[in-house]
């Protein structure tokens, strides 16, 4: 099982919270009642009072955690959908940020990010490419197009004076890449990622579930090593902190993979030799190699399993709550 | 428009009467100790309408709302839109236009020759939603603005960017056909076009434009040239985006109607000749009507679940009503 928004899964840290919250209710309901009835049936009053009460907390926190999965989009099992498309609509879309320069990748990430990207492009006859950059900040450097002229120029002038806007907002590059498709194209669509994962700003929920939707892997390819490396800074030196210390550009492996994995893509690490091939491979079956028809595996969301128990639980909370018992509570 | 993805969950609300009865009607019904405090058979006061009261009732909104949202949620909203799949390919069409300072020439309203000419241009998109058309900019130098695409915004704001004389002071009309040619070059499109829109004389670049037009003219590439100017006097403003000077003056100066004619004979295409503001959109009618193509169009469903929203709003009131009828109110259990 898998969730698209598993960020939703931090409630979960509530729940505990929310169990000794109902206990605390419990024990001065306990206190309120007594006072109440006096030793009149007391015994067996307080009796059914605990047993309701654990149970219908037990039936609360068990609604309350099904809402939570529910909405963190649970999917499990895949389903095969028929997508009546011919060729592929490609957006490169390339981390510009400062942490790109970094050269633990020789020669520098972004670099052999371009190269990757020509050489994939390369292998891709049939495709249209469009190339967005982002940092802070996300642009078309190229529209979707079938001109390799243009590709290859815009490719050859990437760089992070491209966009003024610091830092590494993945959201606005995906929303960018996500807008170059033109509507009304009858090809499939996909995305190729080029970034080292490195600061991301912001979520990206909005625009995973949008790719989701529309059935528009991404194809994530890491750039970095897991040690890291320095950025240089152009004078010879290297980018340092405010005390000093050189700053060491990482990766964030985990979001990479996770965003070719919820979107149906894959992930690659740009380190391996073959990845230019193994990319335009992947990228060749996604575009059915020309066929007009081709399946697709698209994994089945399966909220509403969860929705369903949750609403069941509460059901049972009513009635628990409200069917007399021993004709005392 | 809304559908529902799985309807038959909504059976389920008839399960919340049943519910209600039991929760809020029912005379022996649990959680709750009864006490007479009126005479046998005798009328009964209602409690009077407290904060607390409202509170309890608040309380009882607040779950049965979340009741109906999970219910709703269950059933799979979800909104579709309509998109239209073009499954045949258009053309390729490059429009390569002339920002040399004559264009400011106000002998075209409202504006002048070249915003005449961006407007037009614009409708000209506007109106085919399957053609890959790309924008090429030249005066004394040419440069690409859009390679050919379906990407219109990126097309349209290109066109709007675009300013006399920012590529220098003169009239490349070879470089410009030169360049858009070489960007049709990668193209599997049956047909491809070139709109060349000028008013003025090559007298810049190194390369002819009869040179230009026999090369696109063999790679299958038909140019049709547009010769823009009504031939008189005319009075021209047109400010330098370098130096932010202002020119001001007249001219006269007319396009090479001659190498214009032969641009469009080596290339199998056609030369119009545009007075007016009016002359000139009828002209791009006629080239619309000439490259028109057979569409095929299929209609996609896009469906975007809306059932998150639905969600988090039951979450919160159950846990709104939970916090306020027990821990407020202090309801047991």
């Amino acid at each position: 099982m898998t969730f698209v928004h598993e960020q939703y899964l931090w409630l979960l840290a509530g729940l505990p919270v929310l169990g000794a919250a109902l206990l605390f209710a419990a024990r001065r309901n306990r206190r309120v009642v007594s006072r109440f009835v006096g030793t009149h049936h007391r015994t067996e009053v307080f009796n059914v009072l605990v047993v309701k009460n654990f149970v219908v907390a037990v039936l609360f926190t068990a609604a309350v955690a099904s809402l939570i999965l529910a909405l963190a989009g649970p999917q499990w099992g895949e389903v095969s959908v028929e997508d009546e498309r011919r060729g592929l609509d490609l957006v490169y879309l390339m981390d510009v940020s400062n942490s790109m320069v970094a050269e633990d990748i020789p020669p520098s990430r972004l670099v052999r990010s371009r190269e990757v990207a020509r050489s994939v492009a390369g292998r891709m006859e049939a495709a249209y490419h469009a190339v967005v950059a982002f940092k802070g900040a996300a642009t078309v450097v190229v529209p979707m197009t079938e001109d390799p002229v243009a590709f290859d120029l815009a490719m050859g002038n990437l760089s992070g004076a491209l966009i003024t806007t610091a830092g590494t907002s993945l959201q606005n590059g995906l929303a960018t890449a996500l807008s170059a498709f033109p509507p009304g194209s009858p090809r499939h669509r996909a995305i190729v990622l080029f970034s080292d994962g490195q600061e991301l700003q912001d979520a990206v929920n909005e625009e995973l579930e949008e790719l989701r939707q529309s059935g528009i892997p991404v194809f994530a390819v890491l750039t970095g090593t897991g040690t890291g490396a320095t950025i240089p800074t152009g004078d010879g030196g290297v980018l340092r902190n405010d005390d000093g210390q050189p700053v060491i550009a990482g990766t964030d492996r985990e979001t990479l993979r996770q965003l070719a994995e919820v979107s149906g893509g894959a992930f690659y690490e740009i380190a391996d030799a073959n990845v230019a091939q193994r990319l335009a491979s992947d990228l060749n079956q996604l575009s059915g190699r020309g066929r007009d028809v081709v399946f697709r595996e698209v994994s089945v969301g399966r909220y509403h399993v969860f929705v369903l128990l949750a609403f069941l639980c509460m059901v049972g909370v009513v009635a628990v709550q409200h069917t007399r018992w021993r004709r005392t509570l | 428009m809304w559908v529902l993805d799985r309807p038959v969950y909504l059976l389920f609300l008839l399960v919340l009467p049943v519910l209600f009865y039991l929760r809020h009607v029912h005379r022996w019904r649990g959680g709750r100790l009864p006490v007479p405090i009126s005479v046998y058979d005798g009328a009964a006061f209602r409690p009077p309408l407290t904060f607390r009261v409202v509170m309890v009732r608040l309380s009882a909104v607040m779950f049965w709302v979340a009741m109906v949202l999970m219910i709703v949620a269950l059933a799979g909203p979800t909104r579709t839109t309509r998109e239209r799949v073009y499954l045949s390919r258009g053309i390729d069409i490059m429009l390569v236009v002339d920002q040399s300072a004559s264009m400011a020439a106000q002998d075209f309203q409202p504006v002048n020759r070249f915003e005449t000419a961006r407007s037009v241009i614009r409708r000209f998109v506007e109106q085919r939603p399957n053609d890959h058309i790309g924008l090429v900019g030249f005066s004394a130098e040419a440069a690409l603005r859009v390679p050919p695409t379906l990407n219109y915004d990126q097309l349209l704001q290109s066109l709007d960017g675009m300013q006399l004389m920012e590529l220098g002071d003169g009239t490349a009309i070879g470089m410009g056909l030169a360049l858009a040619s070489l960007h049709l070059r990668g193209s599997t499109a049956e047909d491809k076009v070139i709109v060349l829109l000028t008013d003025g004389v090559n007298n810049a670049g190194e390369i002819s434009p009869e040179a230009a037009a026999e090369v696109a003219g063999q790679s299958g590439i038909r140019i049709y040239a547009i010769g823009v100017g009504s031939g008189q006097e005319a009075r021209i403003e047109v400010r330098d985006p370098e130096t932010g000077q202002l020119y001001r003056g007249t001219v006269r100066d007319s396009y090479d109607q001659t190498t214009l004619e032969r641009i469009a004979e080596l290339s199998g295409g056609s030369y119009f000749t545009a007075g007016s503001a009016g002359t000139l959109e009828a002209i791009f009618d006629a080239i619309g009507t000439a490259e028109n193509t057979e569409r095929r169009v299929q209609i996609r469903v896009i469906r975007r679940p809306q059932h998150r929203v639905i969600l988090m709003w039951a979450l919160g009131l159950l846990v709104a009503e939970a916090i306020l009828r027990r821990f407020l109110l202090g309801s047991a259990p």
